[in-house]
């Protein structure tokens, strides 16, 4: 993949993180917000994945990988907190 | 060839791009969580698997790799969130003026009056009619019940709808539950309720500051009600008051309550449950901790020493049922241990000599899959009892059983 191309697609992507984080402070409420961070989340790890393109290295997928697993059970978990954590 | 894949590697990366940003737009212009669920789906999903796609040009095996392996877990975790959240804001009881949960019953618990107060989940099944009928029986004298039944919303939300539509078929449900109650003579008062069943009866039972919850069970193994969901398994791990769980095949027998202990702190308020069951109910108490012999392998060449090691398990065994009685203050009369097999079963097989009319548990208030996983004493009880099984949660300070 030619480098100017993997460099646009991640000033792009920079911009979309910036519209993310515009959701994230506009989000109402908690699951909002949950679902506000599971979409920044998923701008990261593509945002990681075209940085692996750009300088041709694996490792920064692998670390995509982790951060979506970490989002992926913390969104769950926040999911839960909504449903059943309720004082009683 | 070389241009080719940049070609394609170029218009893969722009069009995950391009799909990103009509979902964030999505997001930020959709006026309520579910329409904003739609376009984030777009990022969360489609958008990222372009993306990674586009990994296949860049002619270098780590990221091809690393990447396959990314895409098949977004693949997967993308629509599980995403079900996840939509699931959540559908069921929420919340600010949400048109949320799905039931107005509040008025002074719910002045309806239940002195004694001991039962609340009953009826839905209609064959379970429900046998735990429902034996709540009345055995709890109707000693105080009153409460008939709680919930609706489950499915399918599209009704947005015009108001939270005071009444749903025919859960009327005529909890007026058929009444009614059988009333046969045995106990007045019995009902709750309608809707959003996922057992969140809504721990709900419930915190309202009602009910002492016991009873509920009938399909009598699914541990795998199986993990991935169904099980209403009681959920309930046995976060209800506020001890949960009577009726099997498929479970008769009350004539029998002694018999408490199973392991020496934990959790069984232990398993035991002082029992004791007040027992107190209320007046059927005969029995205290049980049900042991194994360590299998040690290698042993067995030499002949003596695994009756020696036998021995000992069951003297620590006996030394530990005895502290518990003297700290509960149980005659030793009404104390066992029975050995071998799996714990669970041996229990299980003592409770049917006995012909028990309770089987009083503990549990540690693990979650329907993390039993499953790590394997729950309490849920293999619930599958193998002959008589209906008492699972206590762990309770909140001042149960009113405790």
């Amino acid at each position: 993949m030619p480098e100017a191309v993997a460099a646009v697609g991640l000033a792009w992507a920079t911009l979309l993180l910036l519209a993310g984080g515009v959701v994230l402070l506009r989000s109402r409420d908690t699951l909002h917000r949950v679902l506000a961070l599971d979409v920044l989340v998923s701008i990261v790890v593509a945002l990681l994945t075209i940085l692996s393109y750009l300088r041709d290295v694996s490792y920064y997928v692998d670390g995509a990988l982790a951060l979506g697993l970490l989002s992926f059970v913390s969104t769950l978990v926040a999911v839960r907190h909504v449903l059943r954590g309720r004082p009683s | 060839m070389g241009t080719a894949l940049d070609v394609l590697g170029a218009c893969l990366l722009g069009l995950g791009l391009l799909l990103a940003t009509v979902g964030l737009y999505g997001v930020l212009r959709m006026p309520d969580i579910f329409d904003q669920l739609h376009a984030a789906g777009l990022v969360t999903g489609p958008a990222v698997l372009v993306i990674l796609l586009a990994a296949l040009t860049t002619r270098s095996a780590d990221i091809v790799t690393s990447a396959a392996l990314l895409f098949v877990f977004v693949l997967i975790t993308a629509p599980l969130s995403g079900h996840a959240i939509a699931r959540a804001a559908w069921l929420r009881p919340g600010p949400d003026e048109d949320g799905p949960r039931e107005a509040e019953t008025p002074g719910a618990a002045s309806l239940l009056g002195e004694g001991m107060r039962t609340l009953v989940a009826y839905d209609g099944s064959d379970s429900a009619k046998r735990a429902l009928e034996l709540a009345a029986q055995v709890f109707g004298p000693a105080g009153s019940i409460a008939i709680a039944h919930v609706v489950q919303p499915l399918g599209e939300p009704d947005f015009a709808g108001s939270p005071e539509v009444e749903d025919p078929e859960q009327e005529e449900l909890l007026a058929e539950a009444r009614a059988a109650v009333a046969r045995t003579g106990t007045p019995a008062v009902t709750l309608r309720r809707r959003g996922d069943p057992a969140a809504e009866l721990i709900a419930a039972g915190a309202e009602l500051d009910a002492d016991l919850i009873v509920v009938g069970s399909r009598g699914r193994g541990a795998v199986a009600s993990a991935l169904l969901g099980s209403v009681s398994a959920a309930l046995a791990g976060g209800a506020h008051s001890p949960v009577l769980v009726v099997g498929p095949s479970a008769t009350f027998g004539h029998g002694p309550i018999v408490a199973g202990i392991d020496g934990s702190e959790f069984s232990l308020d398993a035991a002082r449950i029992a004791l007040a069951l027992d107190r209320r109910l007046e059927r005969g108490f029995r205290l049980v901790h049900a042991y194994t012999v360590r299998p040690i392998p290698g042993v067995s060449v030499v002949p003596d020493a695994r009756a020696e090691l036998a021995q000992v398990d069951e003297q620590k065994a006996e030394e530990l049922l005895a502290g518990v009685a003297r700290e509960l203050g149980i005659p030793e009369e009404e104390t066992q241990t029975v050995r071998d097999g799996s714990e669970p079963s041996a229990l299980v097989v003592l409770a049917r000599d006995l012909d028990a009319a309770l089987i009083v548990v503990g549990s540690r208030g693990l979650g329907a899959v993390r039993a499953a996983v790590l394997g729950s004493f309490s849920t293999s009880v619930l599958a193998e009892a002959s008589c209906p099984v008492v699972v206590v949660p762990p309770i909140v300070p001042g149960s009113a059983l405790g």
